[in-house]
């Protein structure tokens, strides 16, 4: 709305983004948007290293996750499970509505490995590529795609038999209990 | 602050991709090159069309929330910063 910064535009249009990112990794809403804050911030003092053409996204992100890392060196004892709650919650995982079976998702994620949670979010969520994480994650891309098979065979462990119990979700099955036709001949 | 020259970059989109858009590329794209690169991978690292999916919602539910005013004030202090020496 206003007439910003060409590069506080980019950097505006991708703070969306970069909260989901940053609540992926982890966990916590208000620990993320702290996280993007700190990213903000990083990403303007060093704007000048910003390569003009590259993907400003990937960069973001790569600030987000060495602010989350270094974040973590200073919680290292909580980094798996901070709760405590994440291993013990899954097993009685509630399955009336996909609501919650999403944050199953989210709860489930916080059990993998971060290098693991990384890299499945990033390729399977935020839509980089794999070449694209693998920069963010200064890794290989056949590094990317073992860490992204090992996060899923995780979360199939985890979540599959829950999936399948409640059959594939329809994709649009979030707000169906909200359809005023389905109210309606539920209430009849 | 006072003598730094104006920023280099341009205002390429190409960095910025809409939103919305970024989250809807799947993770089956994976691009001719990058096959290549790990011949067996391709099927390997496949995530079933569920998890995908909801991977995606998780992260598009996120992205649709309203950025809290604490950005817009973040933000808004850092430009007025880079003007304030410039006039």
């Amino acid at each position: 709305m206003t007439a910003q910064d060409p590069f506080l535009d980019q950097v505006t249009a991708l703070l969306p983004a970069l909260r989901a990112f940053g609540r992926s990794l982890c966990g916590d809403p208000a620990r993320a948007d702290d996280l993007v804050q700190d990213t903000v911030l990083k990403a303007w003092t060093n704007r000048q290293q910003f390569q003009t053409g590259s993907n400003l996204k990937a960069w973001l992100f790569t600030i987000l996750r060495n602010c989350y890392y270094s974040e973590l060196r200073h919680r290292k004892f909580e980094i798996e499970d901070p709760d405590g709650l994440c291993a013990a919650q899954l097993s009685v995982a509630p399955d009336h509505d996909a609501k919650l079976h999403l944050r199953d998702l989210e709860r489930a994620l916080q059990v993998l490995p971060v290098d693991q949670r990384e890299a499945l979010v990033l390729v399977c969520a935020t839509g980089l590529s794999y070449e694209e994480a693998a920069d963010v994650c200064q890794v290989a891309v056949g590094t990317i795609k073992s860490r992204i098979a090992r996060a899923r065979d995780r979360l199939v462990n985890l979540l599959g038999d829950d999936a399948s119990r409640l059959a594939p979700l329809p994709g649009s099955s979030l707000n169906d209990s909200d359809s005023p036709s389905e109210r309606r001949s539920g209430a009849r | 602050m006072a003598g730094r020259s104006m920023p280099h970059y341009r205002t390429r989109a190409s960095g910025a991709c809409a939103t919305n858009r970024c989250t809807m590329l799947m993770s089956e794209n994976i691009k001719p090159g990058e096959s290549a690169d790990a011949p067996t991978a391709s099927e390997s690292e496949q995530v079933p069309d569920w998890l995908g999916n909801r991977l995606r919602r998780m992260f598009t539910d996120v992205m649709d929330e309203p950025v809290p005013d604490e950005f817009k004030a973040l933000l808004k202090q850092l430009e007025d910063k880079e003007r304030g020496p410039q006039g």
